[in-house]
């Protein structure tokens, strides 16, 4: 149980640092999928814990991982169209706006 | 009353999704015209049916969804907003070929709201949020000929994404300590660091949706780049049902009160001041509107601070009475927006002569923001603040108070400007004879209607507070 905490802590980590530091947009999307997977795993290491029978968290982590399709499906479109306007997915060099 | 029932006016939303994706196919104005009339009927139909499900609080499916009066209170105001919504876009957006995109992503936004706010489990809270987020950056980006449109898009998908797995990560947490997703969750808790540390995750996720200080960057990038309509959207529905969903999740975990309500108190202080701050220094009335939407999520947050009853129902309701304001002044900014004006806070210079009527109606949604008494959102504050000093936070509220009396410097410059302010010299832009162009009927209902709010809402506080209480 300890280790496959430490093991999804190092995961949130590794995530945490690549949303922070880099600057691409695609690189920033799969960093955050890391995030996610990161809690997956916990979904599925805490359900054996508590509710081996009802399996909650592994429904849970489906869930999850169901949604982090769409968001990728409709933020890959997202920056497909940016890619064509901007020539770059270089998150810091699409800055115009602001206030 | 039989689970069907009960989640009607759920229902009504996924017919007006699939009414959505008849107008994609229709090429006729005609008949697009007309589903977008049935579409705003339905929801009308929907509003009046959900006075039957109040005070019934029935939970449905294993616990999954919750029709307790928060749940049917948001899906109320949802309806309202999403038929001024409709109306607004009647003669604009309706007419375009677009029209079924735009409305099918508004109305899957709105049942993701719907949803979070009736979720009665981590998954379906977890579920409903995205189903309200994901739609809007396609919203925020709808105009492809628009550069700003693309980057606040881009920006805004990213912060909520990494939002997203933040509150998943906090949510895994949570299950972790207590052992069952199930809002309220089962008997006393153990406070562990691992709990506190979930409970962070938490606050940090829904932080983002509601746009409080530190993670408030994407919302005047997408109020500014957006339509008026989606402006108006935006402002109330996904941040109304998140309120709801925090509310519970937090009332959920028993007697671990202590843990949150020190580092909720300080979000809310802080978003209050940096909202209202710096909407002082701002030259256009999106991005105005947004920072004063920023400082109201931290009014709303006082009352999930006080964590008592009055606190939450006050932080409930805040969204319902302060929404009056907010969609008034973007519809008016989209009546400007049909003249030919764009949201230069110049621009309202010399307003009251030139569009006495305009101005009269804006004049009382800025009040009605401000929180003065008789409009509708004096109530909202008077509700959050009430609830601050129930809960012991005397300074909260405090804090909360100064700010709303700050928040009428820049409020009350609009006022100014359009009273006090002779019209700029330059020749108005042909298409703005005085008075020459009406504004359209579906507008001016849309109008009428939130007006008819503020002021009703402002005299007859109970309808508000016995839909909530």
């Amino acid at each position: 149980m300890t280790l496959v905490l430490v093991f999804s802590g190092l995961l949130f980590a590794i995530g945490t640092y690549g949303v922070l530091t880099r600057r691409n947009a695609i690189t920033l999307l799969i960093s955050v999928e890391i995030l996610m997977n990161a809690a997956n795993l916990n979904f599925v290491a805490f359900s054996r814990l508590w509710e081996p029978e009802l399996m909650t968290g592994q429904v849970f982590a489906l869930v999850g991982i169901s949604i982090a399709a769409c968001e990728a499906a409709v933020g890959l479109a997202l920056i497909l169209a940016i890619f064509r306007r901007f020539g770059t997915t270089d998150v810091g060099r699409i800055d115009f706006l602001r206030g | 009353m039989s689970e069907f029932a009960a989640v009607l006016p759920k229902l009504i939303m996924l017919v007006l999704i699939t009414l959505a994706l008849a107008i994609e196919s229709f090429g006729s104005a005609v008949v697009r015209r007309a589903l977008l009339l049935t579409s705003a009927a339905l929801a009308l139909l929907g509003f009046v049916y959900s006075f039957w499900l109040l005070d019934e609080n029935l939970r449905l499916w294993s616990d999954a969804l919750v029709i307790d009066n928060f749940a049917v209170f948001t899906d109320m105001v949802l309806l309202v907003l999403v038929f001024i919504v409709i109306l607004a876009g009647l003669e604009g957006m309706g007419r375009s070929g677009d029209a079924g995109d735009f409305y099918l992503l508004v109305f899957l936004s709105l049942l993701g709201a719907s949803v979070l706010a009736s979720a009665g489990n981590l998954i379906v809270v977890f579920l409903g949020m995205e189903l309200s987020i994901i739609p809007t950056w396609a919203l925020v980006a709808f105009r492809l000929t628009d550069r700003d449109g693309f980057e606040a898009a881009l920006k805004y998908f990213l912060m909520s994404i990494f939002a997203a797995a933040l509150l998943l990560y906090g949510f895994s947490l949570i299950y972790g300590t207590v052992g069952s997703v199930t809002i309220p969750f089962q008997g006393e808790v153990e406070t562990t660091r691992l709990l506190l540390a979930g409970i962070a995750l938490v606050l940090a996720g829904f932080a983002f949706e509601l746009a409080a200080f530190p993670f408030h960057q994407w919302l005047p990038d997408v109020f500014d780049a957006a339509y008026a309509e989606v402006g108006a959207f935006l402002s109330v529905a996904p941040k109304l049902a998140a309120v709801v969903a925090l509310v519970r999740i937090l009332s959920g975990l028993e007697g671990q009160s202590d843990a949150w309500t020190y580092g909720v108190a300080v979000l809310a202080a802080a978003t209050m001041f940096w909202g209202t701050l710096v909407a002082f220094a701002q030259t256009t009335l999106k991005r105005l509107l947004a920072y004063s939407a920023i400082a109201h999520a931290g009014y709303a947050l006082v009352g999930v601070a006080a964590g008592n009853q009055p606190g939450m129902e006050g932080a409930v309701l805040y969204f319902g009475a302060y929404g009056t304001g907010v969609v008034g002044a973007f519809l008016v900014l989209s009546v400007l927006a049909g003249r030919g004006f764009d949201d230069q806070l110049a621009n309202f210079r010399g307003l009251g002569r030139t569009h006495p009527g305009l101005a009269s109606i804006m004049t009382v949604f800025l009040i009605s923001l401000t929180g003065i008494p008789l409009f509708a959102g004096f109530w909202g504050k008077f509700s959050v603040f009430w609830g601050a000093v129930q809960g012991d936070l005397v300074w909260l509220a405090v804090i909360g108070v100064v700010n709303s009396a700050l928040s009428f410097g820049f409020y009350g410059r609009i006022i100014q400007r359009m009273y006090l302010e002779p019209a700029p010299l330059e020749p108005a832009p042909p298409a703005l004879g005085i008075g020459a162009d009406e504004i359209n009927w579906p507008l001016r209902l849309a109008l009428g209607l939130t007006v008819g709010l503020t002021f009703v809402l402002g005299v007859l506080p109970r309808l508000l507070f016995q839909a909530v209480g």
